[in-house]
Formats: C-alpha cells, sequence, structure tokens
C-alpha cells in the first residue's frame, strides 16, 4: 500500500541520477551537469537533482548558480545536512554580501510545504476515519471531529507555504553585479547594486522586472533575466 | 507676636501677590514661617521662591478664602513655607514668582537677619565636602566627596548636591561610602563620608561648585503635650537641622595634542600579560589574559586589534571590569584573548603596545606587554573552533570542500499540492457530513416527547378480592399477546398463532364462568399463570 501510494506521488520519476554520476566520476563535470540540467527540463527535478546541479555548478567557478540550485533543493529537504554544509561554504566563499534573506513563510525553513501537508493529510484521514467510526458505533465523535479539522488546518497552512513559495519566490542573483532601481524601468536611476551570489526574496513582477528584497530589508526592482528563481 | 508683611509687590495687573514672613529675624536653629499670598488671582503652580544656599524653604501647606467687602468678592489663596537657616549672617529671600495661566507675577524681596546659635547651644555637627584631586585633566577621573561629622546620634539625614557641571558619572563609577567612629580625647565623632567618581569631561578653568546642604534629624528635647493625640509622626521626637558645607573647586586641563595609538586611557595604569600554559596545540585555545589596574575610567577601551596571522586566529572576549571608590577611584580589568593555533612551530605572539596619559607624569606613557613565545604541537590540519567558551573548547574538523553528488535517487518529482487540496476538501466533506449527522440527532432528541409506556398487569402479587383478582388475570392474557397496546380480546388474538389462540379463548371462557356466572375453577389460576409464565 505504502509502495503504491509513494509511486502515484512520485509519478514521473526517472533513473537519471546515476548515469550523471557515472560522467562526474569520469571527470566529465561539464558533461554531468548538462545531463543533470536536460533531465530538470523534463519536470520538477528532484531534491536529489538540484543538490548534485549545486556541485555541478560549484565545481564550474560559478558559486551563485550554486547557491541556488543548493537553496532550490532546501524548499525540498529543508534539513538537509549537506545541503546546509554546501550552502555555508559557498556563502563563505563571497565576500561584502548582504545576509541571506528568509522566506516569506517562517516555517518553510525547518519543514518543507509537502511533509506538513503529508502529516495535515494523515491527521484529518485519521480524525476522519475515526469520526464515521465511532458515529457507527453511537459513540461520542467530537473529539475525532477536531483531530481531523486540525489535520485539515495543517493541510491548509502547507497550501499557504506552497502557494508562498510560488507567489514570493526566492532567487539568487547570477551573472555579475546588477542595478536596482526604484521603479521597473531601464532609465530609472539605479539606487544601489546587488553583487553575483546575493538571495533575495521576489515581492512582486512587472513586466521584465521583479521586485526584490534583500536580507538588509532594502527593495528594489531589477531585471528578471539577473536572478535565478527559485521555485519549488 | 510675629511681624506680619514686610514688603508688597505691586501689583502687574488685575491680581496682587505678596511675599511675607512671620518674623525678619531668626536664629539659628530655629525654623519660621513664609507666605506667598495671591488676591484676585488663580495660579496655576505653587509659587517658587529664590533662596540663597544657606536658607532651607520647603512648601507646607495652601490656604484660600473668600471675602465679601461692599457688594464685592475678594478671594486669597495663601501658599504656607517653613524657612530653616543654615547659616548666620543677613540674607535676602525671594522674589517669588506666581504662575497665573500665561501671566507671571513677582514678588518683592525680604531681607532676614539670621542670629547665632545661643552660647552653649552649638551643635557639634561638621560638613565638609570637596574635589580630589582639585586639578585634573580632561577624562581623568576625580573623586567627590562629602563628609557629615557629627558628635551626638543623628536619626537621619538627607543631602541636597551641587551640580556638578562638566563632570559625568560612568558604568563602572559606582558610588563608594565609608562610615565609621573615631575618638579623640575620650569623645566619639561618627563619620559618614560618600565618594562620588566622576569623569571630567570637559577643560575649565578653576571652577566653583555651590557647598552641599545637608539636613539632618535630631532628637528633639521639645516636651510634648499632655492629652494630645499619640505622636504618630514623631513631630516632638525628632527635629530638622539645615548645615551647609564649603563651596568646592575644580580646575580640569586640557590634555597635551596626543601621540599616535593614543588609547583613550587617562591615569596611571599598568598592564600585566597572562599565557593559560605555555605549550598548545593545534586547534586548541590558549588564553591569554592582559590584567589591567589603575585609577582612571576603561569604559570603552578595549586591546588593540589583532594584527592577521595565518599560523593563529584569535578572539576577544568580553572585558570584565570592576571598580572602587574611595578617596581615589580604583579599576581592574581583565581582558581575555582567545588564541587558536592552526599550525605547530613556535608561535611569536606580537608585543601590544598601549599609550595611556599619565595624570602625574603630566605626559602620554607607552606600555609595552610581551609575552613569551608559544610552543605548538599537533598535526597542521586545518580545524575550526566551534566554541570557545569553555576552558576545553570544541574542536571539530571542519572539511575544506563541499559534500559529495549523489549517485542515486530519484530525478524528477510530481508536483503534488492539488493532492493536498483535493484530499483535504474529500476529509472536510466527510466529516461535515458526519457533523451533520449528529447534530440532526441532537436536535431530534431534544424535539422528543417523552411517552409514558403503561406497565404490565403485576401478576405476582394479586388482589384478595376474587372479582379483581379475575379481571387482573384477565389484563395480563391479553398483554401477554398484544403488549402495550392493550387492544380488546379478538384483536389481541390476531397477534399470536391460531394454536395459541385456541388455548387463550378456553382460558378466557374459563375465566367468564367464574368471574360472571360463580362457577367454582381450582385449577383456573394455576393455568393462566403457566400460560403467562410460557409466553414470557
Amino acid at each position: 500500500m505504502k509502495f503504491l501510494a509513494l509511486s502515484v506521488l512520485l509519478a514521473g520519476c526517472g533513473g537519471e541520477i546515476s548515469t550523471g554520476t557515472e560522467l562526474w566520476d569520469a571527470g566529465n563535470v561539464e558533461g554531468a551537469r548538462q545531463h543533470w540540467e536536460q533531465v530538470a527540463d523534463t519536470g520538477n527535478p528532484s531534491p536529489t537533482l538540484r543538490y548534485n546541479l549545486g556541485n555541478a555548478w560549484f565545481r564550474k567557478g560559478d558559486i551563485p548558480r550554486a547557491i541556488g540550485w543548493w537553496r532550490s533543493a532546501g524548499l525540498w529537504s529543508p534539513r538537509d545536512a549537506d545541503i546546509s554544509h554546501n550552502l555555508a561554504f559557498a556563502r563563505s566563499q563571497l565576500e561584502n554580501l548582504p545576509p541571506p534573506v528568509a522566506p516569506a513563510t517562517g516555517w518553510t525553513e525547518f519543514l518543507s510545504p509537502g511533509e506538513m501537508g503529508a502529516m495535515g493529510l494523515l491527521v484529518a484521514g485519521g480524525g476522519t476515519f475515526g469520526a464515521v467510526l465511532t458515529r457507527r458505533r453511537k459513540s461520542f465523535v467530537f473529539p475525532w471531529v477536531f483531530v481531523a479539522v486540525f489535520g485539515v488546518v495543517l493541510s491548509m497552512t502547507a497550501l499557504s507555504g506552497w502557494n508562498a513559495q510560488n507567489e514570493k519566490p526566492l532567487a539568487v542573483v547570477v551573472d555579475g553585479v546588477v542595478g536596482v532601481r526604484p521603479d521597473p524601468m531601464v532609465d530609472a536611476a539605479v539606487g544601489f547594486e546587488l553583487a553575483a551570489g546575493t538571495e533575495v526574496r521576489i515581492e512582486a513582477r512587472r513586466d521584465e522586472f521583479v521586485l526584490v528584497e534583500t536580507g538588509e530589508g532594502k527593495r528594489g526592482w531589477i531585471p528578471e533575466v539577473a536572478a535565478m528563481i527559485l521555485l519549488p | 507676636m510675629p511681624l506680619l508683611l514686610c514688603w508688597v509687590a505691586g501689583p502687574a495687573f488685575a491680581a496682587r501677590v505678596e511675599l511675607t514672613m512671620d518674623s525678619t529675624s531668626v536664629q539659628m536653629g530655629e525654623s519660621i514661617g513664609v507666605t506667598v499670598s495671591v488676591v484676585d488671582g488663580t495660579p496655576t503652580a505653587v509659587p517658587r521662591i529664590s533662596t540663597p544656599p544657606e536658607l532651607n524653604v520647603q512648601y507646607v501647606q495652601q490656604v484660600s478664602s473668600s471675602y465679601w467687602v461692599n457688594g464685592r468678592s475678594t478671594r486669597t489663596v495663601k501658599y504656607r513655607y517653613q524657612l530653616t537657616p543654615a547659616a548666620a549672617g543677613d540674607f535676602v529671600l525671594g522674589p517669588a514668582m506666581v504662575e497665573m495661566g500665561t501671566e507671571k507675577a513677582v514678588t518683592g524681596v525680604l531681607e532676614v537677619e539670621v542670629g547665632d546659635r545661643p552660647k552653649g547651644e552649638e551643635l557639634p555637627v561638621k560638613v565638609e565636602a570637596g574635589f580630589f584631586p582639585e586639578v585634573a585633566y580632561e577624562g581623568q577621573v576625580v573623586v567627590y566627596k562629602y563628609v557629615l561629622e557629627s558628635k551626638i546620634p543623628l536619626l537621619g539625614s538627607r543631602w541636597s548636591l551641587p551640580q556638578t557641571t562638566g563632570l559625568s558619572s560612568f558604568e563602572t563609577g559606582k558610588t563608594g561610602r565609608d562610615a565609621y567612629v573615631k575618638q579623640r580625647n575620650g569623645a566619639e565623632t561618627s563619620v559618614d563620608a560618600t565618594y562620588v567618581p566622576l569623569v571630567a569631561t570637559t577643560a575649565s578653568t578653576k571652577q566653583e561648585f555651590a557647598a552641599p546642604v545637608v539636613q539632618v534629624d535630631l532628637p528633639s528635647d521639645r516636651e510634648r503635650p499632655k492629652g494630645r493625640i499619640p505622636d504618630f509622626f514623631q513631630v516632638y521626637e525628632t527635629r530638622h537641622e539645615l548645615f551647609v558645607g564649603e563651596t568646592s573647586h575644580l580646575e580640569v586641563l586640557p590634555l597635551p595634542p596626543p601621540p599616535k595609538g593614543f588609547s583613550g586611557l587617562v591615569g596611571d595604569f599598568s598592564f600585566e600579560g597572562k599565557l593559560s600554559a605555555s605549550k598548545g596545540e593545534v586547534g586548541r585555545s590558549t588564553q591569554w589574559t592582559v590584567t589591567v589596574l589603575g585609577d582612571g575610567s576603561l569604559e570603552g577601551f578595549a586591546l588593540p586589534p589583532w594584527v592577521s596571522d595565518k599560523n593563529v586566529r584569535a578572539y576577544d572576549a568580553a572585558p570584565e571590569i570592576s571598580g572602587k571608590t574611595g578617596e581615589k577611584y580604583q579599576v581592574q580589568g581583565s581582558y581575555v584573548r582567545t588564541m587558536v593555533p592552526t599550525r605547530s612551530g613556535t608561535l611569536q605572539i606580537p608585543p601590544l603596545t598601549i599609550v595611556t596619559f599619565s595624570p602625574k607624569k603630566h605626559k602620554y606613557v607607552t606600555h609595552t606587554l610581551t609575552v613569551p613565545a608559544l610552543t605548538v604541537s599537533g598535526s597542521d590540519e586545518s580545524a575550526t573552533v566551534s566554541s570557545f567558551r569553555t576552558d576545553e573548547p570544541t574542536v571539530e574538523e571542519a572539511p575544506d570542500d563541499i559534500s559529495p553528488v549523489r549517485a542515486s535517487g530519484e530525478a524528477t518529482w510530481a508536483r503534488w499540492p492539488g493532492v493536498i487540496g483535493w484530499l483535504s476538501g474529500l476529509f472536510s466533506m466527510v466529516v461535515g457530513f458526519v457533523v451533520a449527522l449528529e447534530l440532526r440527532d441532537f436536535w431530534r432528541a431534544r424535539r422528543k416527547v417523552p411517552v409514558e409506556v403503561p406497565k404490565a398487569p403485576d401478576v405476582s402479587n394479586l388482589p384478595v378480592d376474587p372479582v379483581e383478582r379475575w379481571r387482573r388475570l384477565d389484563e395480563a392474557l391479553r398483554w401477554s399477546m398484544a403488549g402495550p397496546r392493550f387492544v380488546d380480546r379478538e384483536s389481541s388474538l390476531q397477534a399470536v398463532e391460531s394454536s395459541l389462540a385456541a388455548k387463550v379463548r378456553d382460558l378466557w371462557r374459563r375465566l367468564d364462568e367464574a368471574r360472571f356466572a360463580g362457577r367454582l375453577d381450582e385449577d383456573l389460576e394455576a393455568s393462566v399463570l403457566l400460560f403467562l409464565r410460557e409466553r414470557r
């Protein structure tokens, strides 16, 4: 049953990690990266694939993109020690950057929306089953009803976190320094600059610009192409 | 008989204000009343009376009164004060300032003659105050000392200290106090000295500071009136006396132009450094403690920054500073620098150079603090200190590279948040349905009218009267077939099978014959009861 549920949830999965790893072990970092990127384009990349892509970009010397992929992997596996270590190591290689921005919903730093949702569904399902069973036995059903309602609330919280990750995603400035403007226009004066590797949160989008907020609370518009946007 | 109205001020506007005194002369040790009267005015605050430091005026109470004179109303507000002199001489009291909304009125002044205490009544109390030292440099700590000496026991004392403009207190400069008894010529004198450490912040020429005033509580020799209420507030047991100290002087000299690297410390300091161990180990911490002793403020002082060295990492802890104030201010500071060697060999710690200004020598002094070389053992692998708060810091190996790639795992994942929404909605509907059913049952139960269920005729305790006895058995027979519906005989027979119906008809026939024809049937009651038991 468990395997059936997993196979339903993980529909569309493929075993393409090991092929890239073989290239990696042979010293072909670029080949491994290209392979993993192609796989990533076919669907929603798993945390493992995102993590490996972070390693590949790091080895190629593109630390901002490496940070982007690792932080993206952290959206699904927020407590992964390897991801945390690699992120810390990569950040230590970059100097004079503002502190990494926090996600829009704080709890997603410790629990992914998927984990929270699964927990909520289990609790809601258990509560619903208990309520139906006690109803048939003509017992007092309301304790089970409360359990079910709590589970539904957890599930809704998970959906809210998922929505926040999509509506206000994290992003990493890549490909050099980018000017931050007070308005989403090319001819607007640059207020301040963000170096490559700066981790920001996208607050809004307009035309080809995104409104970003840094870890220091500074806000402004940057071109969308200047940032790697991290979607779950 | 008190002398009234010494001076009347001219009215500035419709209201009139006056400053009066019960007497123009007073002796040391006495107190007299002072009044500020406001006629046809509405003061908005208690009037302030300008007072020389040798006189102490304390507000007591307010009294209002109104008069009708020739059909015109006059309202007077009187503010009462008590004047206590602290020194003999001629003084000027006033003027008093009366605020009435946005307008202000000023009274005139009064001349007060304070006479010496009568001979033989001099109080053996002495007040002293002053700065130590009286000449200081900018940034130097000076101590303001005020002392109350008394040859008689005092019940209490309250000080009024002068404003110390150009001087400021500092965090580690705690006020010191010294109380003791000294003996001279067989007489005991109690001494209560207070020391306030202050930093001279602004250079100035010789500056005069006002004298401190102390109000002391002394045992009273007044005789308590007999038959009065108890002396709850000890009015008759204590009396108050004011004593004025001396004015004090302080001259603050500017510092000469500072040399490069001046630490900002002003005072006479000594520095001592000590290593927690003479031998170190790679990745293990060694503490270098620098102890500073001196008579100046250490606020804002930190050890000179560590010169970047690839062989050792250094971390400074927050300093621990403690100060003690007596005739002089003394301070001790402890500065700990934790060093973690990263390579083995002999570690030469560069000497510390600290430049201070010495008020005693009137010049800048350079202190050089050298530390013996530290022999470091262990492997040269890099180490990271995760904590250096404990004596034995936890040191863990930290990889200097990222974690390796993963060889297995799923490559892509389904985005399945929709599943959460759909399943949550499904569970919500089921739970909502269950709750609706529960609520429906609840309301039905509340609206249900209770029905009284008839009881089966009791055959275990049959009446003695034969007619009633047969009637009860007849009812029991019908009940046994039709139950609580209790219908007529024919209808009740329809509820049972035909074989029983014949038997019941036979019993009814025998019952009717016994009830209505008076035919004796000894076996009838037993037959009916047997039938009832079988039916049950």
